[in-house]
């Protein structure tokens, strides 16, 4: 047993109702699937179901935030980038355009808001979280900006200056009795990030966006680990996913 | 931090200042903090009519989405055009500048139950 656990670092979070993995039980709905943790806040923050997470990845794509959704061209770069196989899909939880696919975890923590969180104690938990994942494989990371990362932030997780994890948020309820947050981290573990970054940066050019990003700020859990990951994209996500489980399970003390 | 005597607040970290049967709306000096350097504000139409206790629109920041909720039950008379180029106004002036919408309320006497000044800052103690 860790000496990570909940209780020790984030007393706050304690609820009558124990924490739950959720899983995505839906059709092959692309938006569905990368939009199920809205639905998993609306439920929070309605008291149907309890504090939980949820683990994903999706099929290939781009996830833009509604922000970047009101971007001129926007519906014409989105049947671009969807004739090219990388459909896009609006989320609604902030920081900017992520790729999203088979070679990309991300985790989402879902729990009703208590007086005394902050934003910045949600981006600490998942800086944690995947800090400790990290760590199993060796690496020692840390948090800050990125510049000319994709979805740059101050709570991005990077190792030797390059960006490994993003994190974004969703609060809903303010200070209500039944407020909720979503805070969600997103970590790459095998893909090709020079072309994920060329989508991203084609979505902003076609949007008359003059931003653009450079794929070596960011890096893969496999390149950052080199030689030592001789299994396939599938099998390699699989083991980091299944690690990320069992860790999360037992620091949230989750049974089953 | 700064909460004008005169307006009245939501514990969804809404403003409001009562004009005869318009209500002006924003977010609070806390809420603006709280969020850090805003980016983006969705709001509704002229003429959508909005339900207290539901969200109208989403403020975003650097750090996250929030929902905004109406405070009291009206139609959208007008929303402030400025936020949708210059979004930072609400960090800068939450209070006149950063205004978000003004609405007709179906009720005026809606704005009776809302939170003074003290309960407000009572209830932000809480949060910080």
């Amino acid at each position: 047993m860790s000496n990570f656990n909940l209780q020790d670092n984030f007393p706050l979070l304690r609820f009558v109702q124990p924490w739950s993995v959720e899983k995505f039980a839906g059709n092959d709905d692309l938006d569905k699937q990368v939009n199920f943790d809205e639905l998993l806040l609306d439920k929070v923050g309605r008291g149907e179901i309890g504090p939980c997470l949820y683990l994903n990845s999706t099929p290939r794509c781009l996830v833009a935030t509604v922000r970047e959704s009101r971007m001129p061209n926007f519906e014409a770069a989105q049947q671009v980038l969807a004739a090219q196989g990388w459909p896009v899909v609006v989320r609604c939880t902030g920081g900017s355009c992520v790729p999203q696919g088979p070679g990309v975890i991300n985790l989402a923590v879902i729990h009703p808001k208590v007086k005394g969180w902050h934003l910045e104690d949600s981006y600490q938990l998942l800086c944690a979280l995947l800090r400790e994942l990290l760590a199993e494989y060796g690496l020692y990371a840390t948090t800050g900006e990125v510049p000319s990362s994709f979805c740059d932030g101050s709570y991005n997780l990077q190792v030797g200056g390059q960006k490994l994890v993003g994190t974004a948020q969703r609060w809903a309820g303010g200070s209500r009795d039944t407020a909720a947050v979503l805070a969600h981290a997103c970590l790459l573990v095998d893909l090709d990030l020079v072309a994920a970054t060329e989508k991203i940066n084609t979505l902003y050019s076609i949007c008359d966006n003059p931003q653009q990003f450079l794929p070596h700020a960011c890096i893969s859990l496999r390149d950052s680990l080199g030689p030592r990951t001789p299994q396939t994209t599938e099998a390699f996500v699989a083991e980091v996913r299944q690690r990320l489980l069992l860790m999360t399970k037992e620091f949230f003390n989750i049974s089953g | 931090m700064d909460f004008p005597e005169e307006f009245k607040y939501t514990e969804e970290h809404e403003w409001v200042m009562v004009e005869e049967e318009i209500a002006v709306i924003g977010i609070s000096d806390f809420a603006q903090d709280a969020l850090g350097d805003v980016v983006f504000v969705e709001l509704p139409e002229v003429g959508a009519v909005l339900e207290a206790g539901k969200a109208f629109g989403v403020v975003e920041s650097v750090k996250a989405v929030s929902d905004i909720y109406a405070p009291i039950s009206g139609t959208v008379e007008e929303i402030n055009e400025d936020l949708i180029e210059a979004p930072e106004i609400i960090n800068t002036s939450p209070y006149v500048d950063g205004w978000m919408i003004k609405i007709r309320m179906t009720d005026a006497a809606d704005a009776d139950a809302l939170m003074t000044s003290d309960q407000y800052q009572a209830l932000i103690a809480e949060e910080s």
